[in-house]
């Protein structure tokens, strides 16, 4: 009786989960299936997961509207670059936040915080004004520079410095680290996860912004993916063109995709144990 | 302890060799010193390659004029091209050209980034905005004053399939010409939960032809007065939400989404830009036609799009310059260029004699109804300072008469107010 009532349950959880998957997959497939499909043929049978034959013709027509070899290439110099700099950033305000003391610590955090509650649109005005003001329009570091130091990142690596156990500072001591040794050999290694989480996010966050970097960069050397991405999505007068933008959208997001699924289970386990929701 | 010093050491070439990549378009500038480079913002408002064509037709015009070259920059939409060159005049940075909406022509007037042509167009000599169609430089005003010269303009048309026409026995080859055979036409058309007789994307500019057909004004000439409580624009909204109530038409539809519609035969007629021509033409499987928007009390037709705006801010040597280019841009070749690559109205009416246009047309023929439409259109409404304010909210009125959330009289009287304590301040 009791084994049929566990059966029971697992059945529905599994259905549960299946449709839930599915509802979350789906657009994801149908994306795929419109971007080989012709434009006949989409709206003829719209509904057709498969596509009656694989045509590529969308992926080639959309490769040839912008340059996105070299889009690819900035967003990723944008994005990890960006990355590298903020874990050195964060690292360290974090470590100042968590295990140092001095006058208006508490009142300075929250300031910090603060960032946390401003969204990034209102700011665009003023940042634009400091990067002109720099000579930086039209770079990359441009494009990088209002994002160096993350609130997000600061509070979270805080939080996860802030639960390792004193003892473990002690032993650093012990062992005559400085404290940037004591960073980098002590607290890093312990905190692998919450910077892992935090990576995930800087780099999707960064990967996928468009209006900011829209508004600095002018020149093909600089312009990140989106930018290009959005030459299929802006077509109010001409009619919706489905099938290349669901090929360009594809084109654009692979990279993350294709990470995401290579690296599933450590991205699970790190948000897991950051206590982070996605 | 070695380890680490590797690391390090990979970390700190990494930077190294990073830096010149992360600096890179910085050195660019240097050579312009003989050349002068002209920064040219475009919007991207229609489908196809438009980027590289914009690009190609770019440098054509730097090689036929060795001192100047055209730096074609993507700015995005309508909405983010305005917000970009607006941003980067302030800065102190502006663009030398960009294609504005009418909306924004207005806003970048008050703002003051935008440069008074009236000097360059008598430098011209008699005549020069012949040139046009004279409907399109109702959108390059702003109070009576030139500050733009049209680009890439759009009407609107009735688009409708053939073969549904022929099914409810209506004669394919002529589209309803006035708003009770609209009505006819639905009745016709419609077949309740299966598709709609007409769709009109629910927005601002629609309210306004629609009260413009019927006879209504939407605002004064200085713009700082709109006329949206009156009997006939009340009227107008009354006749949309009567052909919603009766099931002919979807309370909420925008362009995209009508011109997905009608391809998938789940309407029978839709209001839409010229701009979609070829959409449909690539997009569909029955047999289709286009014609002129039905008249109410007048025979109205819409325009839309971009038009090219010279900045302030720049030298005097510049802004000839950005006059020239914006001559050339606009000369039958070119004019005829773009409208074969975008989908717009070639602007230069000289354009439909040239070869290329000739056989494009003879591919589209729809797209000749469309210019011959010209005849009686006029710019887009409204024409007011403060512009995207206004429109955004008719936009938002127009959509909740539509959907039965308010009344016409009573939505159209809070509108005006609305609208009067915005443009208060300009009277």
């Amino acid at each position: 009786m009791v084994e049929r009532k566990n059966t029971l349950t697992n059945i529905l959880k599994y259905a549960i989960l299946i449709i839930a998957s599915l509802i979350i997959l789906f657009p994801l497939l149908w994306m795929i299936s419109v971007s080989f499909k012709t434009k006949l043929e989409l709206f003829s049978n719209p509904y057709d997961i498969l596509p009656e034959q694989i045509n590529l013709d969308n992926y080639i027509t959309a490769w040839g509207y912008a340059p996105f070899g070299s889009y690819y290439i900035n967003t990723i110099v944008i994005s990890f670059g960006l990355l590298f700099i903020q874990i050195i950033t964060v690292t360290m305000a974090a470590f100042a936040f968590a295990r140092m003391e001095f006058p208006g610590k508490n009142l300075l955090f929250i300031l910090f915080l603060t960032q946390l509650m401003i969204t990034a649109q209102s700011t665009i005005y003023p940042n634009y004004m400091t990067v002109s003001r720099l000579g930086l329009l039209d770079t990359k570091i441009g494009v990088m520079l209002p994002y160096i130091a993350s609130a997000m990142g600061t509070f979270l690596l805080r939080q996860a410095f802030m639960a390792l156990p004193l003892s473990l500072e002690d032993a650093g001591k012990l062992d005559g680290c400085n404290i940037l040794q004591m960073i980098v050999h002590v607290f890093i290694p312990q905190v692998k996860s919450s910077l892992l989480a935090f990576a995930i996010m800087s780099v999707t966050n960064h990967w996928n912004e468009f209006l900011w970097p829209l508004l600095v960069t002018e020149s093909d050397n600089s312009r990140p993916l989106t930018v290009g991405l959005t030459i299929f999505a802006q077509q109010a007068e001409g009619g919706a063109e489905w099938s290349l933008l669901m090929a360009a959208t594809l084109m654009v997001s692979l990279p993350l995709l294709l990470a995401f699924l290579i690296f599933q289970k450590l991205f699970v386990q790190a948000f897991v144990s950051s206590g982070l929701k996605g | 302890m070695k380890k680490e010093r590797t690391i390090l050491l990979v970390l700190l070439s990494i930077i190294l060799l990073a830096s010149p990549v992360l600096a890179a378009g910085q050195s660019e500038v240097s050579n312009e010193s003989e050349k002068m480079t002209l920064r040219f913002f475009f919007p991207i408002g229609t489908a196809g390659n438009l980027a590289n064509i914009m690009t190609n037709l770019c440098n054509e015009y730097s090689e036929q004029n060795p001192e100047v070259s055209i730096e074609a920059i993507y700015a995005g939409d309508y909405v983010q091209t305005f917000q970009r060159t607006l941003t980067s005049s302030r800065a102190g940075n502006p663009p030398d050209v960009a294609v504005l909406t009418n909306a924004d022509v207005w806003t970048a007037v008050d703002e003051g980034i935008a440069t008074p042509l009236q000097t360059f167009i008598d430098s011209e000599g008699e005549g020069f905005l012949d040139r046009f169609f004279p409907a399109m430089l109702d959108d390059c005003m702003v109070a009576g004053e030139y500050y733009a010269i049209p680009f890439q303009k759009s009407t609107h048309v009735l688009y409708y399939n053939k073969d549904m026409f022929r099914e409810a026995g209506l004669d394919p080859e002529k589209g309803p010409e006035t708003w009770e055979e609209l009505v006819e036409y639905c009745q016709a058309l419609t077949i309740p939960g299966e598709r709609y007789g007409v769709e009109v994307p629910i927005d601002f500019y629609y309210m306004a032809v629609f009260i413009l057909q019927n006879g209504g004004t939407i605002n004064n000439t200085d713009g700082s007065e709109t006329y949206l409580d009156t009997p006939a624009a009340i009227e107008a909204m009354q006749y949309l939400k009567s052909l919603v109530d009766a099931g002919y038409m979807p309370a909420k539809r925008l362009y995209g989404d009508s011109s997905s519609d009608f391809v998938a035969g789940k309407t029978a007629m839709m209001y839409n830009s010229s701009g979609s021509l070829a959409f449909v033409r690539d997009s569909c499987s029955f047999d289709w036609g286009v014609c002129y928007l039905p008249a109410g009390k007048e025979r109205i037709a819409p325009t839309g799009g971009g038009q090219f705006v010279i900045c302030q801010g720049i030298s005097e040597e510049r802004q000839k310059a950005a006059w020239d280019f914006i001559k050339w841009m606009t000369e039958p070749e070119q004019a005829a260029e773009w409208s074969i690559g975008s989908g717009f109205i070639a602007v230069n009416p000289k354009s439909f004699d040239l070869p290329v246009m000739v056989e494009y047309n003879n591919n589209l023929p729809q797209a000749l109804v469309a210019r011959d439409q010209m005849e009686y259109a006029m710019g887009e409404y409204p024409k007011t300072h403060n512009c995207r304010q206004i429109a955004q909210i008719m936009s938002t009125t127009f959509e909740s008469i539509m959907a039965g959330i308010s009344e016409p009289q009573a939505a159209m009287e809070e509108l005006q107010k609305s609208c009067d304590s915005i443009l208060n301040k300009y009277r």
